[in-house]
């Protein structure tokens, strides 16, 4: 049996514009698919605290911190960057999968190739 | 023993409001734990609408763990345990069965608002351990090892305080918290060893270095 890993052909680079994101299907695995200022991100589609539809909600948005090194004021960060589970909430930092939440949780990431203008996801 | 004691009841601001954090960073700077303590109040506002009971029963079972626990919940949003990482906090008379209760709906609420509350790097009851919480009045379950269980839930080991409250009427003897039946190792702990830590003292109450 190889344990080559395999490409898989998810669309054209037209059907995932920058700034958006979808969730295709591959086999039995849904993948939430994000273009994040021309790079391209997945995701598992389940977030780990209740198995929410994580990557079909709203399009990333930023989030709030606040660090010691800027007065502890509420600062806006990675516009853009952050997905929030349509369930409950959970905020995750898409081009790492960390959980913003619980620093021991970080999701996997697939890896999204572009291959002239074809999206292809190798699993 | 000196620390700063934060009366807790009737508060308009709860502790956690920015507008004490003077305070806050004062007990800091010269390694001074903090010790909370709310006492029965009547007052129309939460936690403290206490006028609606007809008997101390109900006033006493809510006027202090309420108050400890809306101080607590407010301290933990505004970030103190991270903005004054070296700053002590403990609580007293509010018993001690409430805390994983707290710790629990606390990390329930993170979930889903952690962006109201941005100064947390972990969940919430990660910053409840690492208060000191006092005994008095400790609960007394038909099996005292019930209350090993409930100190196994919030990691208490090494945070839990005998206290007796005497000479006041609902004072604990040391007794009491001697029966349950804790390890002698914590047994030792509770009953001093966490106490010393606590006020950053030695056994002979002598203050021992500024941290």
């Amino acid at each position: 049996m190889s344990s080559e890993r395999k490409e898989h052909v998810l669309g054209d680079l037209s059907d995932f514009p920058v700034g958006t994101h979808r969730v295709v299907k591959v086999g039995r695995r849904e993948i939430g698919v994000f273009n994040i200022g021309g790079k391209l991100y997945g995701l598992p589609n389940v977030c780990p605290h209740q198995t929410g539809p994580l990557c079909e909600g709203k399009p990333p948005l930023g989030t709030l911190v606040a660090r010691g090194q800027n007065d502890w004021k509420f600062e806006w960060v990675n516009e853009g960057e952050i997905v929030a589970c349509p369930w409950h909430g959970l905020e995750y930092h898409v081009p790492t999968g960390r959980c913003l939440a619980y620093p021991n949780i970080t999701l996997r990431s697939y890896e999204v190739l572009l291959d002239g203008d074809i999206v292809k996801v190798r699993l | 023993m000196v620390g700063v004691f934060l009366p807790c009841a009737g508060l308009e601001r709860l502790w956690g409001h920015r507008q004490y954090d003077p305070i806050f960073e004062a007990a800091q700077a010269v390694d001074l734990p903090l010790l909370m303590h709310s006492v029965t109040v009547i007052h129309p506002v939460f936690p403290f609408n206490t006028q609606g009971f007809e008997t101390e029963f109900g006033r006493h079972i809510c006027s202090h763990t309420f108050s400890i626990m809306a101080n607590l919940v407010h301290m933990i949003t505004t970030g103190v345990p991270v903005r004054y990482p070296d700053l002590r906090i403990a609580v007293t008379e509010a018993g001690i069965s409430w805390v994983p209760f707290l710790m629990h709906k606390m990390d329930k609420e993170y979930i889903e608002r952690r962006r109201e509350v941005p100064f947390l790097e972990d969940k919430p009851s990660t910053y409840l351990k690492q208060m000191y919480f006092a005994t008095q009045p400790v609960e007394e379950p038909e099996n005292l090892s019930d209350l090993v269980t409930m100190l196994d839930l919030y990691d208490g080991e090494d945070n839990t305080i005998f206290a007796s409250d005497w000479p006041h009427h609902d004072f604990d003897h040391p007794s009491k918290v001697h029966q349950i039946p804790f390890t002698n190792e914590v047994r030792r702990k509770i009953f001093g060893e966490n106490a010393l830590r606590l006020f950053n003292i030695d056994a002979g109450g002598n203050r021992l270095g500024v941290r």
